[in-house]
């Protein structure tokens, strides 16, 4: 067993079982802007705990993805964690490409999310899926052109090195760097649900995307439901913080006690975000989405002015 | 000190992207006193030698564009009621992809040119961001209807067009770039006081409407 | 004689037999059934025992297999699609469909350019008759000839390219067109989604899953020549994938015709193929064995897959059709329920034709994607910024292609039935679905035989590239084992569910936010489901709407209608034959009827014809 193993299994662990708290950071920050005490920190398992030992409601609608969804995109979810780095530890299953294998992963996620919530034939959860299936699509452009920058920059499609040798040579790098982890920043808000994109907290089904999605979920499908969302905004969360550690420059207890704070800051800036802005217009996100692809190609743009002296 | 000329520069880049995208006046505004203040920095980490007229220029750009004249469309735009809605001619996609096609021919062209000698390396940087920086305004004052919205589509262009000077100039003319900013000053103040006017005589400022002036049919129609 | 013809010549055989006994419909469809299983059962064993007696397949057998699959699967679904829908003319049908079947096979394995060609005709011709077998659907006549004449136009440029000895490029050309006819390249796509819907699903299958395939056959073995310039293969392939990939997707997103809307996809799938051969070209221009290999891999991958996924997914719209007697997904819903089998193994092919893991179509659209990356960090200029337009728009694609299919299984499969054939339709019978599953089944195998068959396969195509299969295989071996551990995962959070909640289950009605009486009519149908994509769009699909809001408090009817036509019909082809219809009526005006006029076009032809012949001879 070597190091690397432990360090990425640990973190593993550690990343499934902290991840619920970060919802309760984000509550946390907007409940101090807003001037209120606001649910516990750990709220999320208690609710989790709750979920558990209750009855679990089907829809007479439906014809069976609702009772496979949560345990799809729960494994799913998992295993995308299990692809990416931890703390700087890359991961065993780790081989060249699966920086996509990662995205499709929680792509499959995404769409038995879609195809349980139409099976109850629900009106709102069809708004919820409709909204999301469109904007995801254009999330996935942002997202790839995401990995485009951190592929030609690292010259590698293995997340270990796409994430962490972002570094060294890339301090010089940081301009372009920062600017792709705002892009991918905006993707996390998107995916996960967050203002500008969507608004966890409204009780308007009517302005809702994911949440719209998850009505008739209830008991233990929806305590994995909500368990996978949390880990999935952890997940995220490590990759933009992977993203901005330079590697090679810290002793291991430093990248990962960096590789905490990065996420728990991560978790602190989007709760600032939720409380200073107003949910976009629908119509409106498409254009945010399209401005998150286009700033990884302006820092490309960056990296090869750099590196040639100009662009042919 | 490279470090940040870039961080500015991408700053500068990528407010140019969102003032394609955004749909409110007040956030195109925002953006553009943001470049403002960036041209209030630059100016001094960018200097070489001259330093004092370096000062001069990113104080006066620090006052005039990043504060003055963003307040006074603000201004203009409270006074005249301006709906905060922009209406845009081109949507926000297409205007998004128009400016990351009018950054990738700016990046090929400075890629082209001789910087003249001894210009530093942020200063290689600052040349194609400026030449984005003017297309976008250009793309402004073409795609969008408001006249308030093509004022500030003159101000990025006139900031691109410092951001150029601030980065190839070795001696920096003061009373040059004191003039053009003079020039927009006095642009601006016209502009400010003409839709005020035009507000109170038809009580819509759309710059499209103009061309019922032209000398066509349907003009000589309206005046029946 | 060579065991190659031997499973083309028992489909013709059972053709002429299906044809001599059509007074007798069961026996024209056990002769035409048997000896196309036993033809194609044969084609594959062949091709098994070859393998295994170490001769390599060819690039032929490559293109026969997926051919070969899925005319079995189509000819078994047939037996029961046919029930109630045309049994009495069984005999025309299995001899038409075992002559496409025998001429798909002549195509691939055929010796000259004589007997391709010939072959090529009789394939679209007998579909052609296909097309027209179903009597009771008002568009086939309409469909059947829009197919007729893309057929005939493509032949023409094929027999332009066979008996002309050309340059390099211009051969590229003419088999682009005559091919590309088949294929769907864009402006070229206009019968696909015409002809697909119209004909029975069995041949929509065999039409969609592999007879369109074929036109990159041709175009490999007709138009490429090894002294051509392979930049300029690859530059134009990867071109002409990155428009219909996208176009043809957002299309696809558009229908509310279950098969149209299969067929748009099938246009979008060839253009990844498109992509992946171009780059597969362009590797080999730009010297980047990894992306030629990439490009090679991933076009045999997902030629694999679309065939076998989309020929069952066109399987299981036939299944729908015959249960629901519509292919209108606005009049379906709450299939699933009511149809288990049919309903689960269609969402199987979906996920698997969208490219999402754990299923085989990911390791395809993944091959193609390692060689867009491989390019963009080639540091070659212009292949490095197409590379990135290439990934952003099959990006896009991807997507795209989720959400149409979301759209179909959650309109036409979730839910309640939005109409009362779909609220009564029952199951068909159990081989029907058993075709489909067994179809999907060997799609998922591809997973796991992909890294073995491209370590054996790439070793004698390119054996210069050993090194590059090597590493594609491990990469691709990892993918499969990355899948089976979320499957596994995801196998047993289902066990625990089912376990754990076995006593506190409750069925209730949709909470839907407290309505007490939801009903379907509240749910989102398939138009409304992609409202705001088709808006989005709208640049490219311009819909035509048909709007009567409501009014009022107590609002009577609303209305709500959107009708997309084909962007290649209604920007070219309409105006084209606009303007040969116009020009013709012209010319029509020399058929006066007058014997005088006549008499003089005779003398003043006359008349030309020897000033011609005087000018000519001096």
């Amino acid at each position: 067993m070597d190091n690397t193993l432990i360090r990425h299994i640990s973190a593993l662990a550690a990343a499934l079982f902290f991840a619920p708290l970060l919802p309760g950071i984000i509550n946390k920050v907007k409940a101090f802007f807003a001037g209120r005490k606001g649910p516990r920190l750990i709220q999320l398992y208690f609710d989790l705990a709750k979920l558990l030992k209750k009855e679990v409601i089907v829809s007479r609608s439906s014809g069976g993805i609702i009772r496979i969804a949560p345990s799809v995109i729960l494994a799913f979810t998992i295993t995308a964690a299990a692809l990416l780095p931890m703390g700087g530890a890359a991961s065993p299953a780790g081989f060249a490409g699966d920086a996509l294998l990662f995205f499709y992963l929680l792509g499959t996620c995404r769409i038995f999310s879609v195809l349980a919530a139409m099976d109850t034939a629900s009106s709102f959860e069809g708004m919820g899926s409709a909204r999301e299936v469109f904007f995801s699509a254009l999330a996935e452009v942002a997202v790839f052109t995401v990995l485009a920058f951190l592929a030609l920059s690292a010259n590698s499609l293995k997340l270990a090195q796409m994430l962490c040798s972002q570094g060294v040579d890339s301090w010089m790098n940081f301009t372009p760097v920062l600017m792709t982890a705002l892009a991918m920043f905006l993707v996390l808000l998107a995916e996960n649900c967050r203002v500008p994109f969507d608004d966890p907290e409204t009780h308007l089904e009517l302005t809702m995307i994911h949440e719209a999605m998850i009505l008739d979920y209830s008991g233990t499908d929806l305590a994995a439901i909500l368990y996978a969302s949390s880990l999935k905004l952890w997940i995220f969360a490590a990759f933009i913080t992977s993203l901005l550690i330079p590697p090679g420059v810290f002793a291991v207890w430093q990248e990962t006690a960096l590789f905490f704070a990065g996420i728990i800051a991560i978790a602190v800036l989007t709760g600032i975000v939720e409380s200073s802005m107003a949910r976009f217009r629908f119509l409106k996100v498409p254009s945010l989405l399209i401005a998150a692809a286009i700033m990884p190609v302006l820092a490309l743009l960056f990296v090869i002015f750099f590196l040639n002296g100009g662009v042919q | 000190m490279n470090q940040f000329n870039e961080l500015l520069l991408a700053v500068f880049l990528l407010s140019c992207l969102m003032l394609a995208i955004s749909s409110r006046l007040l956030h195109c505004i925002r953006y553009a006193a943001l470049q403002g203040i960036v041209l209030g920095i630059l100016p001094l980490t960018l200097a070489q030698g001259h330093f004092e007229g370096s000062l001069v220029m990113a104080l006066v750009n620090l006052l005039v564009k990043g504060i003055g004249l963003p307040l006074l469309i603000c201004r203009a735009m409270h006074k005249a009621g301006i709906n905060r809605e922009l209406e845009p001619i081109a949507g926000y996609t297409v205007s998004a992809l128009t400016v990351m096609l009018a950054a990738l021919a700016s990046f090929w062209f400075a890629g082209k040119l001789t910087l003249p000698a001894g210009a530093s390396e942020a200063a290689g940087f600052a040349v194609p961001v400026a030449f984005t920086t003017v297309l976008t305004g250009l793309f402004i004052v073409i795609a969008r209807k408001k006249a308030l919205t093509q004022i500030i589509g003159f101000l990025i262009f006139e900031n691109g067009i410092t951001l150029f000077g601030a980065a190839v100039m070795r001696e920096h003319p003061v009373i040059v770039e004191l003039g053009i900013l003079l020039d927009v000053l006095v642009l601006v103040f016209i502009m400010g006081i003409a839709i005020n006017q035009i507000n109170r005589e038809f009580s819509h400022i759309d710059s499209d409407r103009l061309n019922q002036l032209d000398d066509i049919s349907e003009n000589t129609e309206v005046v029946k | 004689m060579n065991t190659l013809y031997l499973p083309s010549t028992l489909a013709a055989a059972g053709a002429a037999a299906a044809w001599l006994s059509g007074r007798w419909p069961k026996a024209a469809t056990s002769c035409g059934l048997l000896s196309v299983t036993a033809g194609m059962i044969f084609g594959i064993v062949d091709m098994i025992l070859r393998t295994k007696n170490g001769i390599p397949l060819t690039a032929s057998d490559i293109f026969a297999l997926p051919v070969m699959i899925l005319t079995l699967a189509a000819a078994i679904h047939s037996v029961g699609y046919l029930k109630g829908h045309g049994d009495e003319r069984s005999g025309s049908y299995w001899c038409f469909f075992n002559l496409t079947a025998a001429a798909m096979l002549t195509v691939v394995f055929a010796g000259s350019a004589y007997t391709f060609l010939l072959a090529w005709e009789v394939m679209g011709a007998a579909s052609f008759a296909l097309v027209l077998f179903d009597r009771h659907n008002e568009n086939s006549s309409r469909a059947g000839w829009i197919y007729m004449i893309a057929c005939h136009a493509g032949a023409a440029f094929l027999i332009l390219l066979f008996f002309f000895p050309y340059t390099p490029g211009w051969m590229f050309l003419l088999a682009l067109l005559g091919f590309g006819l088949k294929i769907g390249f864009p402006l070229l796509h206009v019968w696909l989604p015409e002809a697909h819907p119209a004909a029975p699903a069995p041949v929509s299958a065999l039409m969609s899953g592999a007879m369109i395939e074929l036109g990159f056959y041709g175009i490999f073995r007709f138009g490429i020549q090894m002294t051509g310039d392979f930049a300029l293969y690859g530059w134009v392939l990867l071109g002409l994938g990155m428009i219909s990939a996208p176009a043809g997707i957002i299309f696809a997103l558009a229908q509310k015709n279950l098969k149209k809307l299969l067929a748009y996809s099938s246009i979008e799938n060839m253009g990844i193929l498109s992509c992946a051969a171009g780059f597969a070209f362009l590797g080999v221009a730009y010297q980047l064995p990894a992306m030629t290999v990439a490009g090679v891999c991933g076009f045999l991958v997902h030629l694999f897959n679309h065939a076998l996924f989309k020929g069952g997914l066109f399987l299981g719209a036939g299944s729908v059709y015959k249960a629901t007697g519509t292919l209108d997904m606005d009049q379906m819903g709450g299939l699933l329920k009511r149809m288990p089998g049919t309903g689960s193994y269609f969402i199987l092919h979906a996920l698997g034709l969208c490219g999402l893991p754990p299923f085989a179509g990911f390791a395809g659209e993944f091959l193609i994607y390692y060689a867009a990356f491989t390019g963009l960090c080639s540091g070659y200029a212009p292949l490095m910024w197409i590379s990135l337009a290439a990934l952003v728009l099959l990006a896009l694609t991807g997507g795209l292609a989720a959400a149409a299919f979301a759209k179909v299984i959650g309109t036409a499969f979730c839910g309640e039935p939005r109409s009362e054939a779909a609220e009564k339709a029952q199951e068909v019978p159990s081989f029907m679905n058993l075709v489909i599953f067994v179809l999907f089944l060997t799609g998922c195998l591809m997973l796991f035989l992909i890294p073995y068959g491209i370590e054996k396969t790439g070793g004698y195509l390119m054996p210069d590239y050993e090194t590059q299969y090597m590493e594609l295989a491990g990469i691709t071996a990892s993918i499969g084992a990355v899948s089976f551990i979320a499957s596994v995962l995801t196998g047993i959070f289902i066990i625990l569910r089912v376990y754990g909640c076995r006593k506190q289950e409750r069925i209730a009605l949709t909470w839907d936010c407290g309505y007490a009486k939801p009903s379907a009519k509240m749910a989102y149908t398939a138009t409304s489901f992609t409202a705001t994509m088709v808006d989005f769009f709208s640049f490219l699909l311009r819909p035509r709407k048909k709007v009567t809001p409501p009014q009022g408090i107590f609002s009577g009817t609303a209305e709500y209608d959107e009708n997309i036509e084909d962007a290649g019909l209604r920007t070219w082809w309409t105006p084209v034959f606009k303007f040969f219809t116009f020009t013709a009526d012209k010319i029509h005006q020399l058929q006066s009827g007058s014997l005088h006029f006549y008499l003089l076009v005779i003398v003043l032809t006359l008349l030309g014809m020897i000033i011609f012949a005087v000018k000519g001879g001096n």
